[in-house]
């Protein structure tokens, strides 16, 4: 990933589940994140924009960080229904997204966002997600959370 | 008085993160209605009163800018406040949605306080004495 939209991206990460969900994180190195990966299964949430400034963002976590999401933004003491971790974690892709593209392309330029989806995926897909060069990785309450920031043509 | 309020996104985190943000304002609120996408806050609005709509851009099936173009083109919708509440920030899209009658466009996430400050601007919502 370009060095400029590295720091953006953790800015916005990190920034954004604290103040959305009261969650904080650390980045992890490559190294980092192998040592802790333990889980089999990943939630990938994926979204793309076009108009403005076109590119896609993935965000790909172990459930329990959509749990800890929906739990702490919504004060269950325990989740009421099983499905709100995958609409938090859409939630949660949908603003980090809209924050990225207004510190990149400013407050003029239109830019129209679809809707995140989520698929569950593997430890491999999740690792070779991580080991994209423009995917940072995080420690976010000790579950692991692969983020990829790509505009098109760069 | 008592709002009753219809609350449009596809999201049922936000619009539950919404109606207990709204219930923190101290706003006197009725009733809660929602809507996961412009067609469906459509029949809502057909059926039910509705003193103030918020409601999302992003949507499947109908978006929010859809909706608003429909509310418009009908004498009692068009009435109704709306409040937009997204991700997106461009001062483009604002202006549009201003032009178009939007009351207010916040940004995600909203605080009570925001959300207060401009439900009571909005609706002429005076402080009690």
């Amino acid at each position: 990933m370009k060095n400029n939209y590295n720091e953006i991206l953790e800015m916005t990460y990190t920034e954004t589940l604290e103040n959305l969900a009261f969650i904080f994180s650390d980045k992890l190195s490559e190294e980092e994140a192998l040592e802790l990966l333990d889980a089999d299964q990943f939630y990938l949430s994926s979204m793309s924009f076009t108009g403005g400034l076109e590119g896609s963002m993935k965000l790909a976590s172990e459930k329990e960080v959509g749990d800890i999401i929906a739990e702490n933004m919504l004060g269950l003491m325990e989740e009421e229904d099983d499905s709100l971790f995958i609409d938090s974690l859409k939630e949660i892709t949908n603003v980090i997204c809209g924050k990225m593209i207004t510190e990149i392309a400013g407050t003029e330029p239109i830019v129209d966002l679809t809707i995140p989806e989520v698929l569950k995926i593997d430890q491999s897909e999740w690792k070779e997600l991580m080991k994209d060069e423009d995917s940072l990785v995080f420690n976010s309450e000790e579950y692991l959370v692969a983020v990829k920031f790509k505009l098109n043509n760069e | 008085m008592s709002l009753n309020v219809l609350i449009v996104d596809d999201s049922t985190v936000v619009r539950k993160i919404i109606s207990k943000t709204l219930k923190l304002t101290g706003i006197p609120i009725n009733e809660f209605h929602d809507a996961s996408n412009g067609k469906e806050a459509l029949e809502v609005l057909n059926d039910e009163w509705i003193d103030i709509v918020f409601t999302d851009i992003n949507m499947p099936v109908m978006g929010g800018v859809k909706m608003i173009e429909k509310m418009n083109q009908d004498g009692m919708m068009q009435t109704i406040p709306v409040i937009v509440i997204s991700t997106e920030g461009s001062e483009t899209r604002i202006e549009q949605l201003s032009q178009q009658g939007v009351k207010a466009y916040l940004r995600k996430p909203v605080t009570p306080e925001k959300l207060r400050d401009v439900v009571k601007d909005i609706l002429g919502i005076k402080d009690e004495e």
